[in-house]
Order: structure tokens, then C-alpha cells, then sequence
């Protein structure tokens, strides 16, 4: 917890000396939403039909919602991996009386939550009054979001964990960060929710964790799944965490040899 | 005249010497340029989805929309070939005061500053963006003849000199602030609306993309009056201002790299 | 005309102060507090053609700001420089032609390229013909032995092999002005050697004017002959590095050796300025201020006391002496 504050304390004494970068990242999060929005208008048309039984303002509050989770979620730990090894500070991060997973996992999360407060909040909330926001949400599946948040949050860390450990060995992460990006993109909903996925693409989703990071916390928030649904997508969560963090803890086992024997 | 021979002369000598540091990461090149066509392929699919599942976007169909796409990337690889490592490093530069370095050498900033970037890392984007033209034109029954070419090159011209003032702004912005990714996002953002039709944004927005940042003369105008669509209101047959508005805003914003350059030397680092 | 003449200068810089505490982020972002913080202040020296000039000051004290006002990369808030009859900052290009520089550790080498090709680059840059290219790579590569890494990707030279080439690369288009900030930081013995011969050598050779920075005293001192000391934006002392020498020697040391005592002096002192710093095994070592005492008196006061075989006077470290000037500075 002393870490997590003190972090937290860097990020906002960081983040004021950049000023001109706050307040156009700020706006710029906002202008993201309104792109966003305006992509569906302009799908949508003037004719307010329904299209896969989704209309405008589904869209619209969905848009609203995703870019919200979607900051929450997001995270940077396979940059931080790939300069600390390349740059070679790995070493010293081993050196601390803390796993590395738990570390970077406190600091992506912490340096996330403030950017989310300070620059997504505002945005959300601008987006909300300038589109009006008129979802039907009920207390108890707000309650199952965070749930389902906060795993997605962990399935995202994980995952760039993961991949973002190749760097050990390929010595170059571009090629997984972009692919990576494209995935995270087309397959977590952030851009088009899955409902508008032709039959091929959505069959692939099935098989991959993206789709439990942003989508799904959001079907379950605007209450479009029944009981058994929503259980199956926690399960879902619960079992790509588990999954995932075997996986991790099998590479970083070598991986730690690997660096100790190199000298990072 | 001869200076511009002599600038010349230098990027070729430059680019001779890239090309030969480069060899020793071929691997990681050919890497790049698949993940990034890679990349740009699953956006087009994507757009090609997502627009066919809903027949069109304000009056432009999926293949009129993958052509403004395929404009705009075509535009940005070009204009980066050659100013994308200027925006690259030029923070990074003055931030290690290895900008100093630039200034102790008998050459004029920015046209050295060209000679040593120039880059050919987009062959992905221009492949990509010439091949999916290929393929719109094909489905929009459009005939490719020699006129449509020169056309195509006339567009991409003043493209890529919006582009190429768009990232000089940027970089100079690197002159007078610690952090350039805020005006970086900025660009890429409208990078991302000229995209679509300019027409499905709001009005500030259509405003802002003419007359402030003119994002519209990259693909939106040109393209409108080749496919012949008439669904901005008021800001009809604008394509004819092409030339004009990318060369002027050129020329701005390599004033303003220039002006920034000159504050750099009287704030110091 | 001096080459270099340095008239009143100042340099102000504008800080941004960071108010602390949560409650002050909004107000640090939409309100920063600035102050001004004064880097140089009201300079003036000026350096002839073909001398070796170097600089002295603690971090901060205005050295490299100095030399990038001079280099002509900075203006100067006020005041007036003139370098080769031009001003540096206004004709920046033309000033360019004439000056080499080499700024801190950061390399102006391409990692991915051999040092060869590096200097193929500045040939281009800086317009140098083929003859005299040749010449100069030539007679470099050999003065600072070079030949064996001369085709090796920069990235794997060691610092030492990777300096020489940066103080070769500045020297290519023989400029007639040299800027040197901290060229030696870090390297071991043999390189630092063989940098500073090859300065002075191109200086004999020539003519060439060199501004040096260090805080490697050996530096200044193998390398200059005058030494320009600067604290906080001032300076405290321009002068001969001897004449430095004489003025700023509070102490000297001399170190005797000797076949028999005859009393200890250590008891009785002859001089109320000399003092015994260690008495044994046939060895004394004292210290006395050469302003009061000198050497024939020295001699003289300590034969009272011991048969001399023989004795060393050491000559007094500059680094103590300019760390002495900065102590009484602070009081």
C-alpha cells in the first residue's frame, strides 16, 4: 500500500510538470469519443432503425462505456519490460525485496488509475453531457462490472506480461506490440462491439481472452445477458487468469535465469 | 540553387550510410514493415465489415470509404519517408542536448535536419494503401487510365506537403515544450478522422479540418469531387484549393519549426 | 584583435517551480511559478590565437553555458561576443566552419557504423576536399593509434577508442577554434594520454585555439597554459596556469631524508609557520607556506637540526588549490 501511494504521488507530480501534455491528452480522450460517436451516426443514418437489434443510443452509451474500460483495463507493462531489459535496469528491478510480477503489476495499475481519474473522467463525463447518456443500468450489474473489471484488468496485465517477456529472448518486442495492439483492438470490442462481428470472426473471439478485457464487462453493465451468461463469462475471467498466470509464472522461471545469466 | 544541389547530395550520402547500418538489422526491418501491413490490413477489414453490415456511412460505401483510407495512409507514408525521424528524434535530441550538436555544424537546421532522416520504412503503407486503390477502384467500376493516374499522383502530391507540414509542426513543438505525444496524438487523431467522410463529424470538427489543420485536403475534398459526392453543405467543390491550401500550409509550418528552432537558442536547454 | 572577445555577458534561464503538496497540482498546471535563475553573470575575457584556455567551475557554475554562447548555440540575455571577427550566434553557419566541438559524453558517431564512415559524413557536412580528407584521417588515425578499430561498428569500441574518434571526427575540417567539455570523463590512463598529446600537437602544428572544460585537474594542467576559474556565473580567477600557481599556493611540502637527528624539531619549532607533518624512519616530511619561508631559508632551518641526505619538494596539487578557492568562496 505504501508503494501504491507513493507511485501514485510520483505519477501526479510527473504529470504537472508535463501541463500542456495533461490538457491535451484530456481533450484528446474526449475527441476520441466524439470520433467514435460519429462513426455510428454516420453508420446509423438519419433512419433510427435497429440494426442486430442494436440501436443509436445502445452505440452511443456503449462507446461512452468503452473508452472508460477500456483506460481502466489498458496497461504498459510489456514498454516497461521491453526497455527495462533492453536497457538493462531489469537487473536492479530483480534486486527488490518484491516479485517483479507484483511490482509492475502495482505500478501499471497505479500510473493507470491516474490517468484514468485524470484524464478519462473528465472526458467520460464531458462525452456524457455533449451526447446526453441514457443507458439502463441496474445497481446489481454494476456490482458484477467492477467484478468483472477489476479481471479484466487482470487478464490485460497478464497477457502483455506474458508476451512482453519474449523480449528476454527476441531482444526486439515491436513485431508482439503491434500484433498485439491489432488483437487487443479488433478482439477486446474497444473499436466495434462483438455483436456487429460476422459468424468467422466472433468463433475466433471464443478462443481468445481479449473479448473478457472490454466487451464483456459492458454486455454484463447494460444487462444484455441472462444469469447463466454472466456467470459463464466470470467463470471465463477466473479461468483465463488462472491460465495465464501459470503460463507467466513458467516463462519468468526461466526467463530469470536466463537474465541472471546474461547480466540483463 | 546550388544550395539545394549540395542538400541534396547530403541525403544521398545520408541515406547511403542509413542503408548500410540498417543491414545489420535486417531481420527486424522485414519484422516491422509485416507486423505494420499486418496491422493496417486488419483496419481495412475491419472498415470493409463494419460498413457492408450497415450498406454505407452518410452516403459513401465501403469501398468509397476504404478509398479515402487507402488516400490518406498512401499521403502519410510518403510525407513520413522523409519527416518522420525528424519528429522521431528531435525530442530526444534536445532533451540529451544532442541538438547542440546539430547547431555546431556549418548547416542551415532543417534542411539538414531532412538530409539526415529520410527514412524507407513505409514500403509497407504505400503497398498496402496502392493495392486496396487497386481494389476499390475494381469494385467501384472506376476504369484506371493514364488521366486517373496523374490525378491520383496530382492528390497524393498535396497530400503528402500537408502530412509533411503537419509532422514539422509537430517536431518544432519540440523546440518550445518537454513532451511532444500530446500534439502526436493530436496529429494521429486527425490522421484517424481523415479516415471517413469528413461529413459524419460535427461541424466544429469539419471546420477545425479545413481552415485550422487542413486534414479535408488530404483525401476528403480530392476524393469527393473524383467520386463526384456533394454531402458537405456549404463547403462544396473545394478540391480546386488543393494546391494552394497544402503549399501555404507547408510553408507555415516550416516557419513555425523555424521560429521554434531560433527560441530554442535564446532559452537554452 | 583577440580571436575570442567576451564582453559583459550574461545568461538567464527560466525555471519552473514546482509547488508541492495535491491540493497545488491544478495550480502547477494551469499557473506554473517560474523564477530566474542566472547562469552567467556579466563575463568578460577574451583568448588570442593559439592558446590552450581551460575552464574550471563546479556543475553549474556556467562553464558549458559559456562555451555554448561562444560556439554560437545559445544567445547570450546580454552582452557581446565576437569570435574571428563575427558574432557567433548571429552568423551561426559561418562560425561553424571554424569551430570543432566536442560536448560532453554523448557520442555524435553513428553506433551502427564504423568510425570511417562517421568522418565520411563530416566530409560531406563540413565540405572538405578529398586531398585534405585523406590527409587529416591519415595523420589522425596514426597520431592517436587508431588502426585497429577504425572499420569496427562504433557500438563495439570501448569509451577510450570511442573519444579519440569523437576529438578526431570535431578535427577533421581543421577548424582553427577547438571546444572541448569534458573530454577525458571516464577514460582510462593511456587514452587521456594520448588525447591531450594529440591536442597539444595540433596546437604546435597549427595554431589551432583550444577551450577546455574538465574537472580532471592533470587535464588543465598538461594541456593549458592559462586557466579561466568560474564560480556561480562569475569569474574568480583568468590568468596564467603558473601564476595561478604562485598566487593561490598557501602550503608547500617538502620531504626530507636524513642519516642522523641531532634534536627533534617536532618539539621546538623554528618557524611559527612550519609544521611537522611526520617524523620517522629517517624521513621528514613538513609543510610550510612559500610566501613566508623559502626554500634556501627552509634548508637552512632544518640542517640545524638533522644531517640532510637529501630532500624532494612537492609541487602543490591544483585540485587542493582550486578547492581551497572555493572554500573561502562559501565563507
Amino acid at each position: 500500500m505504501g508503494l501504491f501511494k507513493k507511485i501514485l504521488s510520483v505519477s501526479f507530480k510527473e504529470k504537472s510538470v508535463f501541463r500542456f501534455d495533461y490538457i491535451v491528452n484530456t481533450l484528446y480522450s474526449f475527441f476520441s469519443i466524439v470520433l467514435k460517436v460519429s462513426l455510428w451516426k454516420g453508420l446509423y443514418g438519419t433512419g433510427g432503425g435497429a440494426i442486430n437489434g442494436i440501436v443509436l443510443n445502445d452505440m452511443i452509451v456503449y462507446s461512452i462505456l468503452s473508452s472508460f474500460t477500456q483506460g481502466i483495463t489498458n496497461t504498459s507493462v510489456m514498454n516497461d519490460l521491453n526497455s527495462s531489459v533492453l536497457d538493462g535496469s531489469i537487473s536492479s528491478n530483480l534486486l527488490l525485496p518484491i516479485g517483479l510480477k507484483k511490482y509492475m503489476f502495482i505500478s501499471s495499475v497505479t500510473k493507470n488509475i491516474f490517468l484514468t481519474v485524470y484524464g478519462i473522467v473528465p472526458s467520460v463525463l464531458a462525452a456524457m453531457l455533449f451526447f446526453g447518456f441514457h443507458p439502463d443500468i441496474r445497481f446489481s450489474n454494476f456490482i458484477l462490472y467492477l467484478f468483472s473489471v477489476i479481471m479484466g484488468i487482470l487478464i490485460n496485465f497478464l497477457y502483455n506480461f506474458l508476451f512482453g517477456s519474449s523480449v528476454i529472448w527476441l531482444r526486439n518486442s515491436f513485431f508482439l506490440k503491434n500484433i498485439n495492439s491489432v488483437l487487443l483492438n479488433l478482439f477486446s470490442g474497444a473499436l466495434v462491439p462483438l455483436w456487429f462481428f460476422p459468424q468467422g470472426l466472433k468463433a475466433i473471439s471464443d478462443f481468445l481472452p481479449f473479448r473478457y478485457i472490454v466487451f464483456e464487462p459492458i454486455a454484463i453493465l447494460l444487462n444484455t445477458k441472462s444469469h447463466e451468461e454472466t456467470l459463464f463469462v466470470l467463470a471465463m475471467q477466473l479461468f483465463w487468469i488462472t491460465a495465464l498466470f501459470c503460463a507467466v509464472t513458467l516463462v519468468w522461471h526461466r526467463g530469470r535465469t536466463k537474465i541472471m545469466i546474461q547480466g540483463g | 540553387m546550388r544550395e539545394v544541389i549540395w542538400y541534396l547530395r547530403l541525403t544521398s550520402v545520408f541515406t547511403r550510410k542509413a542503408v548500410k547500418a540498417m543491414l545489420s538489422y535486417r531481420f527486424s526491418f522485414l519484422i516491422n514493415c509485416i507486423s505494420q501491413a499486418l496491422d493496417y490490413s486488419v483496419a481495412f477489414l475491419l472498415m470493409w465489415v463494419m460498413i457492408s453490415a450497415f450498406d454505407n456511412m452518410n452516403g459513401w460505401n465501403a469501398y468509397e470509404v476504404m478509398l479515402l483510407y487507402s488516400f490518406s495512409l498512401f499521403a502519410y507514408g510518403v510525407a513520413g519517408t522523409f519527416f518522420f525521424n525528424i519528429m522521431n528524434n528531435l525530442p530526444g535530441q534536445i532533451w540529451k542536448g544532442a541538438f547542440d550538436d546539430v547547431l555546431v555544424k556549418p548547416v542551415k537546421v532543417l534542411p539538414y535536419l531532412l538530409s539526415s532522416s529520410f527514412i524507407c520504412n513505409y514500403i509497407a503503407h504505400l503497398t498496402l494503401s496502392a493495392i486496396v486503390m487497386g481494389i476499390c477502384f475494381h469494385a467501384l467500376e472506376i476504369p484506371v487510365t493514364f488521366w486517373l493516374l496523374v490525378r491520383i499522383l496530382w492528390i497524393i502530391l498535396f497530400g503528402s506537403l500537408i502530412y509533411g507540414g503537419l509532422f514539422l509542426i509537430v517536431s518544432g513543438s519540440a523546440f518550445l515544450v518537454t513532451k511532444i505525444t500530446a500534439m502526436f496524438n493530436i496529429m494521429f487523431f486527425f490522421r484517424e478522422v481523415s479516415y471517413y467522410p469528413l461529413s459524419i463529424f460535427p461541424k466544429a470538427f469539419q471546420l477545425i479540418a479545413t481552415v485550422l489543420v487542413p486534414y479535408g485536403f488530404i483525401n476528403f475534398y480530392p476524393l469527393q469531387a473524383l467520386l463526384g459526392k456533394s454531402d458537405t453543405g456549404y463547403w462544396k467543390s473545394m478540391a480546386a484549393w488543393c494546391p494552394v491550401v497544402s503549399i501555404s500550409f507547408f510553408m507555415i509550418s516550416c516557419l513555425f519549426f523555424n521560429r521554434s528552432a531560433r527560441q530554442y537558442k535564446s532559452s537554452g536547454s | 584583435m583577440p580571436l575570442i572577445q567576451v564582453d559583459h555577458v550574461s545568461k538567464n534561464y527560466k525555471v519552473i517551480v514546482q509547488r508541492p503538496g495535491a491540493k497545488n497540482v491544478l495550480k502547477n498546471i494551469f499557473c506554473p511559478e517560474t523564477k530566474t535563475v542566472q547562469a552567467v553573470k556579466n563575463i568578460s575575457f577574451s583568448i588570442e590565437e593559439g592558446e590552450l584556455v581551460g575552464f574550471i567551475g563546479e556543475n553549474g557554475a556556467g562553464k558549458s553555458t559559456t562555451l555554448k554562447m561562444v560556439s554560437g548555440i545559445l544567445f547570450p540575455t546580454s552582452g557581446e561576443i565576437t569570435v574571428s571577427g563575427i558574432c557567433p550566434y548571429l552568423k551561426r553557419e559561418k562560425n561553424a566552419r571554424n569551430i570543432g566541438a566536442v560536448f560532453g559524453q554523448r557520442s555524435r558517431l553513428n553506433w551502427d557504423l564504423s568510425m570511417i564512415d562517421s568522418f565520411e559524413l563530416n566530409k560531406e557536412i563540413y565540405r572538405i576536399d578529398s586531398g585534405q580528407f585523406q590527409k587529416n584521417v591519415d595523420m589522425f588515425v596514426e597520431m592517436l593509434h587508431m588502426q585497429n578499430f577504425c572499420h569496427t561498428p562504433v557500438r563495439q569500441l570501448s569509451l577510450g577508442q570511442r573519444m579519440k574518434a569523437e576529438v578526431a571526427l570535431a578535427l577533421l575540417h581543421d577548424p582553427s577554434i577547438l571546444y572541448l567539455d569534458e573530454p577525458t570523463i571516464g577514460l582510462d590512463v593511456l587514452a587521456k594520454q594520448q588525447i591531450r598529446e594529440f591536442i597539444r600537437e595540433r596546437n604546435r602544428q597549427s595554431g589551432m585555439t583550444t577551450i577546455l572544460t574538465s574537472h580532471d585537474m592533470k587535464d588543465l594542467d598538461s594541456v593549458c597554459k592559462r586557466i579561466i576559474i568560474l564560480s556561480k556565473g562569475s569569474i574568480l580567477f583568468d590568468g596564467a596556469i603558473e601564476h595561478f600557481k604562485q598566487k593561490y599556493t598557501t602550503t608547500s611540502v617538502a620531504e626530507f631524508t636524513y642519516a642522523e637527528k641531532n634534536t627533534d624539531m617536532a618539539a621546538e619549532l623554528p618557524h611559527r609557520h612550519l609544521k611537522v607533518i611526520e617524523d620517522k624512519d629517517h624521513r621528514l616530511t613538513v609543510s610550510y607556506p612559500p610566501s613566508e619561508i623559502t626554500t634556501a631559508q627552509l634548508v637552512g632551518m632544518v640542517s640545524e637540526y638533522y644531517r640532510i641526505n637529501d630532500f624532494v619538494i612537492k609541487a602543490p596539487d591544483i585540485e587542493d588549490m582550486v578547492r581551497g578557492i572555493y572554500e573561502r568562496e562559501m565563507k
